[in-house]
């Protein structure tokens, strides 16, 4: 049985009918066609999933779809386009904060959540702050720069 | 008490598949606007090959790299390609791209050289024109001789570009011969804390140097090359298939699906927390037959990271691990064994 629920999307209001045993990655993904979280291990372990619940990183295969009724969801796509690149999308993609691209959209909406609560960090606390976000490529040493110089223009900005 | 070791270790690895003939393909066409669309076969894994074979183009070409599109990874739309293995798709498909570029080129130049009326010979090429050597304000845009080609002059500026490595797959019947067309050669340095109480292994620094020919993107090769680090570390230290099964001295052990990791909590690769300090060094030594003096990066940046850090566990306190990972367990009990030596 479906139930309709109301929230809000990158800023957009949303209405969908789902199934109570819909993941919110699975609504994402498959109904909505946003693909920037990806379904990797789908079960809470790499973070690739990751989006903002209410300003929090949540790993969106953990989250089950009706409770984000009334709720506030972004995802990368919200967080900036090719006109206008976020200061972490910016220097992700100057300091090659990428390899295949992966989990990068999860790993910025982490970073994003992070900077948010800890706007001026120490590398390791970045490190922490980005632990949850397993990445098989980079070895983590650009997304971590990215964060820091991401951060710095941020407070500059302010 | 913790003790401090340092470890070396190199390795060399092909750019094409080893014993192989290695043929490889490319279509590549300018459209009469001047961008240009390569198809090609090499698949794109996150390793960058479609980055490198559009600069490769964009280079030959003297056009903008966002003018080239890349279509690949797709049997469908591409020419045939022998696989997508041995880090060979720069050395081969960058190869494959050049000789279909020096086609388009010559295409260009005929069409400029009939429309100046001028020898071939008279003319050279840079960023964005066509030109007259003696008289380099006589040129004329890459995009203008683009449309000469398709609608005055009617010869197409589209090259098929097939490339076969010039000495492999001629081995004999002992398999004596020439297996690779060439090799990049890497080398890591690991310095690595051990503590003798808990066995636990804390690598502090890596530094990896890698010459793989002419670096044709160095910031996505460093990442690369930061990224193999890690994994190597992963292998060295974390990282077990079957983490779970019994070992026994001697015996080869039993692969037990059942104790298979099946999630990334039981399979733990390296975290942001996990990491050290990595330094990173290319060093170009170009290599003639490569495009742009290239050779291979891609699968070599890995191997030699696991190695070094076993070799600086050895060098540390003197246990020599011949399983991987070199987990806790198994250094303190190569400890214990060494100790038991010299009381004895």
């Amino acid at each position: 049985m479906k139930t309709t629920i109301c929230f809000r999307l990158n800023g957009e209001e949303m209405e969908i009918a789902v199934e109570p045993n819909l993941t919110l990655l699975d609504m994402l993904r498959e109904r909505l066609h946003i693909t920037s979280p990806k379904k990797s291990c789908d079960e809470g372990d790499c973070g690739a999933c990751t989006v903002l619940l209410n300003g929090k990183a949540v790993n969106s295969c953990l989250v089950l779809a009706l409770s984000v009724n009334g709720q506030e969801v972004m995802t990368l796509e919200g967080l900036g386009n090719a006109q206008n690149l976020h200061p972490l999308q910016k220097h992700f993609y100057e300091m090659g904060g990428s390899q295949c691209g992966y989990c990068t959209p999860g790993m910025i909406m982490a970073a994003k959540a992070f900077l948010d609560e800890n706007p001026n960090p120490t590398e390791e606390e970045v490190k922490e702050g980005l632990s949850g976000n397993l990445c098989r490529c980079t070895g983590y040493i650009k997304p971590i720069k990215a964060t820091l110089a991401a951060a710095k223009e941020i407070n500059e900005g302010k | 008490m913790k003790r401090r070791g340092h470890g070396v270790a190199g390795c060399i690895y092909t750019a094409t598949v080893p014993g192989a003939p290695n043929p490889e393909a490319a279509n590549v066409q300018m459209n009469d606007d001047g961008s240009v669309q390569i198809q090609i076969g090499g698949v794109e894994i996150g390793q960058g090959c479609r980055t490198v074979i559009c600069q490769i183009a964009a280079e030959a070409l003297c056009i903008p790299f966002e003018k080239v599109r890349v279509y690949n990874s797709d049997t469908g739309v591409t020419p045939f390609d022998m696989l997508t293995a041995s880090s060979r798709q720069t050395f081969v498909g960058g190869n494959a791209v050049l000789l279909a570029c020096e086609q388009i080129k010559k295409v260009l130049f005929d069409s400029t050289a009939k429309k100046f009326e001028v020898p071939v010979e008279a003319l050279d090429i840079k960023p964005g024109f066509i030109y007259i050597k003696d008289h380099p304000e006589a040129c004329l845009p890459i995009e203008v001789a683009a449309i000469l080609s398709y609608y005055v002059f009617r010869q197409l500026p589209i090259g098929v570009g097939q490339f076969y490595p010039f000495n492999t797959g001629q081995l004999d019947e002992n398999m004596q011969g020439i297996p690779c067309a060439t090799y990049s050669y890497q080398a890591t340095i690991a310095d690595v804390e051990v503590d003798t109480e808990t066995g636990v292994v804390d690598v502090l620094k890596i530094y990896t140097a890698l010459d793989c020919g002419r670096a044709i993107n160095p910031l996505l090769l460093q990442g690369q090359m930061e990224g193999g680090a890690i994994m190597g570390l992963g292998w060295a230290l974390r990282e077990d298939s079957y983490p779970l099964m019994t070992r026994v001295e001697g015996v080869h052990p039993e692969f037990d699906p059942a104790t298979r990791p099946t999630s990334f909590a039981d399979y733990p690769i390296a975290t942001a927390m996990d990491i050290p300090d990595i330094e990173t060094a290319i060093v170009e030594v170009l290599q003639e037959e490569g495009p742009y003096g290239a050779k291979s990066a891609g699968e070599i940046v890995h191997n030699s990271a696991a190695p070094a850090i076993i070799n600086a566990i050895y060098n540390a306190v003197g246990v020599r691990i011949w399983d991987l990972p070199a987990s806790p367990d198994k250094i303190l009990k190569g400890l214990k064994e060494k100790q038991q030596l010299e009381i004895a």
